[in-house]
């Protein structure tokens, strides 16, 4: 039953009728994916400000149908509800190419419906309440997620009301701001089902509005001002079950409050909902403030932001966290349980950063996924060194310097970093930039700086200037600097540069005759006059480009290097710094073409004192093969770490070589694509990026529906080392595992370990896998050249040993994964001593 | 058929039956809903085996929540596949095809009122219980009745039912194709009331016009009606007095009569009612004023409008108080209909526990679906 239309019956009835196209036949099909309709295009009728508008200032009879909004040409359109608007959009999927602006008294009421705005790059288009009303009932609405660009939706004045209504490419829903104008300051959100989608950020109580979220499942942001003199120390509950009721708010202003902050702005009730994430934004930090502490429990899915001005020194680790992470692995800078950082707050301790202490309960421990920081003031003199996750920064005054300790050890992940005004930023030996899905974007613009060194570099945009989510200085002088870097080995990195206006981008790598990067590892880019390939150092050896390739050299690829030697012993070489605990690996193919006999060939990691990683080559007349250098693990001594090609015995020009296709990667305990810590000796379990709910896994492997940890107990008989890892499975695929990037087609990888199924309580029997196969269709026996082995509980410890022939395109996939898995909820698998051997 | 190795092993060591694709499955079904055993249902469902070229590259997915006192069988029964059948209300041949299924399975928390979120929705891992090759057979409109269960997706865990709402989550991954829609209940969905502003209220001493609005689901016949008011002035605990009438259609200036410049009502009204007013907000106060409707069917559809007068003494006028916006609205129905559960799905999408939704359907719109196994 639909209702009549009231409009209707007093005889007024918009011409704009005839603009929309209704008439979708789908009375009984309500599910047709509207997304394959015919679009109508609702064109602008008005030019309200500084483009054209559609405004809604009376009654329109609903929209439904696919519907775009926009200009001729898609060119932006506003769409406006005024004073006396109403519409009530049903069953449509609506891409706005503007922004949705809601008045003083107009009424906008989605059913039914997708209502996204078609965004050409990040925040292009805003939600903006002006006093009206949106009501939205089994509605998705936000940006266009699609291509992860986020909108924001501004409820700076007015009303929400959700039911059954999902989030998607969202930059937030923010609930007014305290600096702005009084009419600015929040609107009210009334929700009951308000669910987080892809992209679906946070509810930002950040003004002093009021929501109230019943049966929902959203993350929530809380700005949280300097409390006055009198508060030292709040505590804030952010649990992360259910929540059965909860008020947040100023107890001695707001109604109804159980969760007392002081000096509240905003009015937060939460009713039946479950947050997934928290983000505790603790402003006003900075000197002059007044101290207090923030004591934060529960177990949530957490993120810290903290801004502040002038803020000076290092963030300081407060309680006795040596206790419980003994050692001398690094204390955390800023405490992330999201890698590369790995520290939870234990119960007791905390950190303080200028006048704000944040601390874990007595009991219990909290667990921070990121940091964020806005800092200014040109007094600012910060450092952050360690272990530590850190997402969006922003600097205008000052400097900030972020620096690893250990394997690249801090991050910026950098979806927005930006130094603005006169701020700088430093970032040493640090991975920068972010993963697959979206892009880190670092941006010095004003007159800010930022300087990048030492660091491993994902994908990652180094800018001066272009849009930020502040407004223009009016002068771009920014200047960015890289230097030192190496990538990442993700096949999808990259680095790119833009600079606008007058600001300066410099990425510093070597010349041609210089061997200080790791540029032409693929001998695609020529030689030096003295016979060394480009961007190496050879010595007692001449070289000419080959057109010889080896069998399955990627498309695109045109030339090897054919290495003469010139005396009896010689060599070719690239020095790179980097970071201590770096763990460098080095795969590559190589070509015996002739010798004289008496020749050796190795490949060598080599660092300071005589330390060192290498593996020799038989010299043999024949064809390709491949070598792989195990991991070098950069020292505290070591001012340089050099890669070596190195001859010796030669007479003459007696020993010719083709080299191709060299990768040197820098393997970090996050990262499962290595032949890392194959024995489990490595002494952490760390969160990996695929667990980021905190399920560990040992150091340089990947586990899924299972946590692991160390057994020193029940090892394999004979077994040299001292632990092996126990994985505890409580899902239907507990896996272990590890991939191969730089395997060849044809070339045979054999795995060989040791394993042992543990029943649990109430299974008859369990069981495991071996499995060495393709890509993630490792697990498919009918696959390819996918090969496998099955072992039962009860038989003690097993070894095994696997061969697996790599196939050719199109079969093979992306890369060759091995992996241990199988078992039931509530059994338990150990696994240790695996080898890996690639002929 | 590509079947996960595991699943191979529970066979060898007899702890589920594997089903074959291929192998007869027992004629025993039991029919939910179970009023649509015999009958056909009111709707077709496109989800997931309709795709289009939109979703070539990822099929599309449907997730089914169902509540549990509607399962048409008892606690401890053990479920192996799952059937499906055409609809009975489209009028054309939907072709054969073929692709690829992945069925997920287990308990959920509330069928009846959780939202879109494809995230969040089980109480626990679900089991992976079914993935292979469906073929989709051609279908003809039924002639008179319903179409026979043609479309069977085994199990190769088998899933027992501990009882409580669950649910079952589809992936079907094929060519972009010409639709083949499943049968589905549609019940007729319930109509909450409609809302909208008639005429501008003026602005109080807070700054802020106050904003009439209502519980949606209230205003229904045998309802109580909750009319709210936001952007009040502050300070809390003040009265507002809360009008209910008939939309007038034109405003009635209020200024002659003492209260502040430009003032005007745009409520007939015929019922007042005085509430306090609370503090939500350090901006604004708010004030709500329940009133209850007449079980009376025939009040659906009919319009009434609202208005707020809230004492506002720093406006310092001879009448203090500040007026919202008219606001009119329409009542919607009343039914309450049996609660089968929801649908949720997601085109174009295939990764289950990802952060992404999926479009929630009204209640009761849901596949007619045989479950196959052992019932208690």
């Amino acid at each position: 039953m639909r209702l009549p239309d009231p409009t209707a019956r007093c005889g007024r009835r918009s011409a704009l009728l005839t603009l929309v196209l209704l008439g979708v036949a789908q009375a009984q099909s309500p599910d047709l994916d509207l997304r394959s309709l015919a679009t109508t295009t609702v064109a602008p009728n008005d030019r309200s400000g500084a483009r054209p508008a559609f405004v809604v200032s009376t009654k329109l009879a609903p929209w439904s149908g696919r519907i775009h909004v926009e200009d001729a040409g898609g060119t932006p359109c506003d769409l406006i509800v005024r004073a006396g608007g109403q519409l009530s959009i049903e069953r449509s999927h609506v891409e706005l190419v503007g922004d949705l602006i809601l008045e003083q008294g107009g009424t906008l009421r989605i059913v039914d419906s997708t209502f996204l705005l078609r965004l050409g790059q990040p925040s292009q288009f805003i939600y903006l309440w002006r006093g009206g009303w949106l009501d939205t009932l089994r509605t998705t609405i936000g940006g266009w997620e699609a291509r992860s660009y986020t909108t924001g939706l501004k409820l700076k004045n007015g009303l929400w009301t959700a039911r059954d209504t999902t989030i998607v490419g969202s930059g937030g829903i923010l609930i007014g701001e305290t600096a702005a104008p009084l009419a600015e300051q929040g609107g009210t959100l009334i929700a009951d089902g308000l669910f987080s989608g892809r992209i679906g950020d946070f509810v930002h109580m950040q003004g002093r509005g009021n929501a109230t979220l019943r049966n929902s499942n959203v993350g929530i942001s809380l700005r949280l001002l300097d409390p006055g003199p009198t508060s030292s120390n709040i505590p804030i509950d952010v649990g992360d079950v259910v929540i059965a009721r909860r008020v947040y708010g100023d107890a001695a202003f707001h109604d109804a409050v159980t969760h007392h902050i002081p000096n509240c702005a905003f009015r937060l009730e939460l009713e039946n909902c479950s947050v997934n994430q928290w983000n505790l934004q603790f402003r006003e930090a900075g000197a002059g403030r007044n101290p207090r502490t923030y004591e934060l429990s529960g177990e949530a899915r957490l993120t810290i932001h903290v801004a502040g001005d002038d803020i000076t020194g290092s963030p300081v680790l407060l309680g006795p966290w040596r206790s419980f992470y003994p050692g001398l692995d690094p204390l955390p800078g800023l405490p992330s349980a999201n890698y590369p950082g790995y520290h939870r707050i234990p119960p007791g301790c905390g950190v303080r950063i200028g006048a704000v202490s944040i601390v874990a309960p007595p009991g219990s421990w909290t667990k921070a996924l990121f940091w964020t920081l806005h800092l200014n003031g040109n007094a600012t003199n910060f450092t952050v060194t360690g272990p530590s996750r850190l997402s969006e920064i922003l600097v205008g005054g000052g400097t900030l310097t972020l620096a690893g300790a250990r394997g690249y050890d801090i991050s910026v992940s950098a979806t927005g970093l930006l130094a603005h005004s006169t701020g700088t930023i430093v970032v040493r030996g640090a991975m920068v930039g972010t993963d697959a899905t979206q892009q880190g974007d670092a941006n010095a613009t004003g007159y800010g700086a930022i300087v990048m060194e030492d660091c491993k570099v994902r994908r990652l945009l180094l800018r001066t200037s272009g849009q930020t989510i502040l407004p223009p200085l009016g002068l771009d002088l920014g200047t960015a600097v890289m230097r030192r870097f190496v990538p990442s080995c993700e096949p999808t990195e990259t680095l790119t540069t833009r600079m606008n206006r007058l600001g300066s981008v410099t990425v510093e790598v070597a010349s041609a005759s210089q061997s200080t990067d790791l540029q032409n590892l693929d001998f695609e880019r020529g030689v030096q006059g003295n016979g060394s390939p480009s961007y190496w150092t050879g010595t007692g050896m001449t070289g000419l480009t080959s057109t010889q390739l080896r069998p399955g050299a990627a498309t695109g690829q045109l030339a090897s290097f054919e290495y003469r030697s010139a005396a009896a012993g010689g060599e070719i070489r690239k020095t790179i710094t980097a970071p201590e605990d770096a763990r460098f690996e080095w795969h590559g193919h190589v070509r015996v073409l002739a010798s004289g006999g008496g020749e050796t060939l190795e490949f060598a990691i080599e660092g300071g004192g005589n330390r060192r990683s290498a593996v020799s080559v038989p010299v043999v007349p024949g064809a390709w093969t491949s070598f792989h250098v195990p991991q070098y693990a950069v020292a505290p001594g070591d001012a340089a770490i050099a890669f070596v090609v190195r001859h010796t015995g030669a007479s003459g020009a007696s020993l010719r070589l083709l080299l191709d296709d060299f990768t040197i990667c820098a393997a970090s305990f996050w990262e499962d694509d290595n032949l890392v810590n194959l024995d489990f000796e490595e002494l952490l379990l760390r969160s990996m990026p695929s667990e980021p709910d905190g399920n560990l896994a040992p150091d340089y492997w990947s586990v899924v529906n299972c946590a692991a940890a160390l057994e020193t107990a029940d090892r394999p008989p004979g077994s040299l080392g001292q632990r092996a890892a126990r994985l505890s499975v409580f899902g239907p695929t507990g896996t272990i595992k590890k991939r191969l990037r730089f395997v060849a087609p044809g070339q045979i990888v054999t795995v060989t370990g040791k394993a042992k199924a543990i029943s649990g309580p109430g299974n008859p029997t369990s069981f495991f896998y071996v499995y060495v196969g393709e890509g993630t269709r490792f697990w498919d026996s009918t696959y390819g050249t996918n090969v496998q082995q099955r072992f039962s509980s009860g038989t003690g410890w097993n070894s095994f040993s696997i061969a697996y022939t790599v196939p050719s395109p199109p079969t093979k996939l992306e890369y060759t994964t091995f992996a241990v898995a199988g078992a039931l909820t509530g059994d338990t698998i150990l696994v240790d001593d695996f080898t890996v051997t690639v002929r | 058929m590509k079947t996960f190795p595991f699943v191979l092993a529970l066979v060898v060591t007899g702890i589920v039956p594997l089903l074959p694709d291929a192998a007869p499955l027992r004629a025993q079904g039991r029919v939910w809903p179970a009023p649509y055993a015999t009958a056909p249902g009111e709707s077709a469902m496109d989800t997931p085996f309709t795709i289009t070229s939109f979703d070539a590259s990822q099929g599309s997915r449907c997730a089914t929540l169902i509540r549990a006192a509607t399962l048409p069988f008892g606690v401890g029964s053990v479920l192996n596949a799952i059937a499906f059948r055409r609809d009975a209300v489209r009028p054309d041949t939907y072709a054969t095809r073929s692709g690829a299924y992945e069925i997920y399975i287990g308990s959920v928390n509330d069928a009846a009122t959780h939202g879109p979120g494809m995230r969040g929705i089980w109480l626990q891992q679900p089991v992976r219980a079914g993935a292979g090759n469906l073929s989709l057979p051609l279908a003809v409109p039924p002639s008179g009745g319903t179409a026979p269960f043609t479309i069977v997706a085994p199990f190769q865990f088998a899933w027992t039912w501990p009882g409580g709402d669950m649910a079952y989550d589809i992936v079907f991954t094929g060519s972009p194709g010409t639709p083949w829609r499943r049968d589905a209940a549609y019940r007729t969905p319930r109509v909450d009331a409609q809302g909208w502003s008639i005429g501008t209220g003026c602005t109080s001493s807070s700054g802020f016009i106050p904003q009439p609005w209502l519980d949606p689901d209230t205003a229904v016949p045998g309802g109580t009606l909750a009319l709210r008011v936001q952007g009040a002035p502050l300070p809390a605990g003040g009265v507002a007095i809360m009008m209910l009438g008939l939309p007038r259609g034109f405003g009635v200036p209020l200024d002659p009569i003492g209260f502040p410049v430009g003032c005007k009502t745009h409520v007939g009204a015929f019922y007042t009612l005085g509430v306090p007013t609370g503090a939500p907000s350090r901006l604004y106060a708010q004030a709500i004023a329940s009133v209850p409707i007449p079980a009376t069917p025939t009040l659906a559809g009919a319009v009434l409008a609202t208005e707020w007068v809230i004492l506002d003494l720093a406006l310092g006028t001879a009448l203090p108080f500040a007026i919202s916006d008219g606001f009119a609205f329409q009542i919607g129905t009343g039914a309450t209909l049996p609660n089968y559960g929801r649908s949720i799905w997601a085109y174009g999408s295939t990764q289950i526990g990802a952060s992404y939704s999926g479009r929630l359907a009204e209640p009761d719109y849901v596949p007619v679906t045989e479950f196959r196994g052992t019932f208690q």
